[in-house]
């Protein structure tokens, strides 16, 4: 059996194109409804997302077959985006899932979302029971991603420059609950790192700007309260974080206003934010008490590119984590085909030793019950002996993705029925 | 049996000084550390066992011994609370140290001083305070190593290494000043419990002799840095320097006074 993806990705394809191919939710309705029409499909999943739409496929279908299906359901030629398709088969498809739902495959890398929206694409498949026989792999998948964040460092440490406002913050106060803020500016940066403190929990938000119907509306959104810039030396006295962010062409906090903001509590911990550009505060507040640290838009963004050269080192760790499992998938995989196998021919094997049993019996009818259990329990040794060194070889080939191919060729050998078919294998045994 | 022990513990702290330095670049490691911190420490108790059964006392008498039970006490600590209060990283600063004085203690020689007093309840609990007291006073030292450190990164804007293993700036300042604040509080235990039993062996109270002037002196430094922690409002950078320069006071105290001048704590090399 046969596990292949096929798709587009963030990678090689625009969003231009991205956009004509992915799958809508009444798109994928439609799609997993009119799944039969793929023919010798065993499962199923869609993964379609603003950076990917991606095709898990179980069973042997042509890849033509799957693009036909496709390029009928969103009705664009395949000549339009065949030239940026990846597809990949078994162990690659497996390996491919587990970079996608890891995050290490995303625009962002390491990001989380990734994962929760491969979870989601399974659930829709499974609410309309089209998983199948891609059921494992996809538990194989949840896992490398959940491994992948718990394990390694790919999704820590902020990519943007809102959160790490946030997580530097952090690095000097531990919690943010029970600190308070001062955002100056309501502008797009100033509404973004607003947003981004209300969501990691800061216990108090201020905001100041100019025009105060902008503050009034940021503030009902994030639910701060409104400073007028008047009061800025008092806000900036109330607050552990200060963020500026205006587009004053003059600073808006100058030395003397925050000395004497400071004044009697240079020790404590205060983290000032200057994101503007011409800047807003003066350097030298900096040096207002040893507690006092003063980032300005390059500095977070040195923050920022530091993080991302932690997550690019973590890369090479996932993957290591991901052909571990990718090693597991294939070795489950192979497992599962050779048990078939091995049940078929025992099964085989013992219908053919009853027919035979049964015959020779009737010529013998004058033996006593002792005797025919003893010719009984003969025929049972010499097969069970037979069957014994192929059964442990056949056990040992799931392992090694090379001898698969002997799992087919013994199936061929002794005429063996599908996995779970026993009936078939019995009839074919009585007719051998 | 006594060798392999000792064998073990150095095999075992040594071993989880790497690899705890090591988990800070390689989470990995931080089981193996703590795996070898677990060997160190379970050999020591061994050995303070069967030094116990030898000496047919506590095995604290003698600074050897003494030095031994401070670095079981600092390492016990670490290993029953040091995960839940979220503190791996100290491993990092916390084994090297106690590595190396646990070394310094090996120089010294195990046979008491003559003259030596038996050991009495007091006298036990004399020395179990000044331990507790002291492996505060060494944690307080370490959280203070920690800040600096990674004061230094953010004040740079340099992050590496510190910027993202080590506890937040307030989350370390905070627990130096803990420390400092229990240190201090058994260490004024520690000069109350060895009064009384200077006393009880007959001597004075106090008698100004050179281990009761320097056990005075880092008494009355950290006495002063508790206030200006939590009177004078003394945060962050200054603490942190103040609690490794106070820490030499303690080391001095531990191993300088107690090797160069006679009375009661007299060790011999």
């Amino acid at each position: 059996m046969k596990i292949q993806v096929v798709g587009i990705n963030h990678r090689d394809t625009p969003v231009a194109v991205r956009e004509r191919v992915a799958f809508g939710p009444e798109l994928l309705d439609k799609a997993y409804a009119s799944r039969d029409t793929m023919r010798h499909q065993d499962g199923i999943v869609i993964l379609s997302t603003c950076n990917r739409t991606e095709l898990y496929v179980a069973g042997d279908v042509p890849l033509g077959d799957i693009l036909a299906w496709w390029e009928r359901l969103v009705s664009v030629p395949r000549g339009e985006f065949s030239d940026a398709l990846f597809w990949y088969e078994d162990a690659q498809a497996a390996d491919h899932l587990m970079r996608v739902a890891s995050g290490i495959d995303s625009m962002v890398l390491g990001e989380t979302q990734i994962l929760g929206q491969v979870k989601d694409a399974y659930q829709l498949a499974q609410q309309h029971e089209a998983v199948g026989r891609l059921h494992r792999l996809f538990q194989y998948g949840f896992r490398a991603g959940k491994r992948a964040h718990s394990e390694t460092d790919i999704g820590r440490n902020a990519l943007s420059l809102g959160y790490a406002v946030v997580e530097l913050s952090r690095k000097v106060f531990g919690s943010v609950d029970d600190r308070s803020a001062l955002v100056i500016g309501a502008g797009e940066t100033g509404r973004l790192v607003s947003r981004h403190l209300a969501a990691q929990g800061i216990g108090q938000l201020a905001i100041a700007n100019r025009t105060l119907s902008r503050a009034q509306e940021l503030a009902s959104e994030v639910g701060g309260r409104v400073v007028k810039l008047h009061d800025l030396a008092e806000a900036v006295r109330e607050s552990d974080i200060i963020v500026s962010c205006t587009s004053s062409p003059e600073p808006i906090i100058s030395y003397a206003l925050a000395h004497e903001a400071l004044k009697g509590q240079a020790h404590k911990f205060r983290f000032f934010f200057d994101m503007a550009v011409p800047r807003d505060i003066d350097p030298r507040v900096a040096e207002i008490g040893q507690s006092i640290f003063l980032y300005d838009i390059d500095d977070v963004n040195h923050v920022v590119n530091a993080n991302l050269h932690k997550r690019q080192q973590e890369v090479q760790r996932v993957e290591r984590l991901i052909d571990d499992e990718v090693a597991q998938f294939q070795k489950e995989m192979g497992a599962s085909q050779v048990g078939p196998v091995i049940r078929s021919l025992r099964q085989k094997a013992e219908a053919i030793r009853q027919e035979e049993l049964e015959k020779a019996m009737n010529r013998l009818p004058n033996l006593s019950e002792e005797e025919r259990a003893v010719v009984a329990e003969t025929t049972r040794l010499i097969m069970n002996k037979f069957l014994n060194d192929a059964m442990v070889s056949m056990r040992s080939w799931g392992a090694d993705e090379q001898k698969h191919s002997y799992v087919d060729a013994i199936r061929e050998l002794f005429h063996l029925a599908e996995e779970g078919d026993a009936s078939r294998t019995q009839v074919d045994g009585g007719t051998a | 049996m006594g060798a392999l022990f000792v064998a073990l513990t150095l095999v075992g702290y040594l071993g989880a000084a790497i690899l705890f330095v090591a988990q800070l670049y390689d989470l990995k490691q931080a089981k193996w550390a703590l795996l070898l911190g677990w060997v160190g420490f379970v050999s020591q108790s061994l050995w303070l066992i069967q030094r116990g059964i030898a000496l047919a006392q506590f095995p604290a008498a003698t600074l050897y011994d003494w030095v031994a039970f401070f670095v079981w006490v600092a390492v016990g600590l670490f290993l029953a609370f040091g995960r839940r209060l979220g503190m791996r990283p100290v491993g990092a600063f916390l084994f090297p140290v106690v590595f190396v004085v646990w070394l310094m203690s090996q120089g010294v020689s195990g046979n008491a001083a003559p003259g030596r007093h038996p050991m009495g309840v007091l006298l036990v609990l004399h020395v179990v305070v000044a331990a507790l007291g002291d492996v505060s006073f060494l944690l307080a030292s370490v959280f203070g190593i920690m800040y600096i450190e990674k004061e230094r990164e953010l004040k740079n804007k340099r992050v590496r290494l510190f910027y993202y293993q080590l506890p937040a700036l307030g989350d370390m300042d905070a627990w130096s000043g803990r420390f400092v604040a229990a240190g201090w509080g058994l260490f004024t235990a520690t000069l109350v419990t060895g009064a009384l039993w200077g006393h009880a062996t007959g001597s004075a109270y106090w008698m100004w002799n050179a281990k009761q002037i320097w056990s005075f002196m880092t008494w009355a430094i950290y006495g002063a840095l508790f206030v200006a922690r939590y009177v004078g409002k003394w945060h962050g950078h200054r603490l942190a320097t103040w609690s490794m320069i106070a820490f030499l006071v303690v080391l001095v105290n531990v191993f300088g006074v107690n090797l160069l001048f006679p009375g009661p704590h007299h060790a011999i090399l």
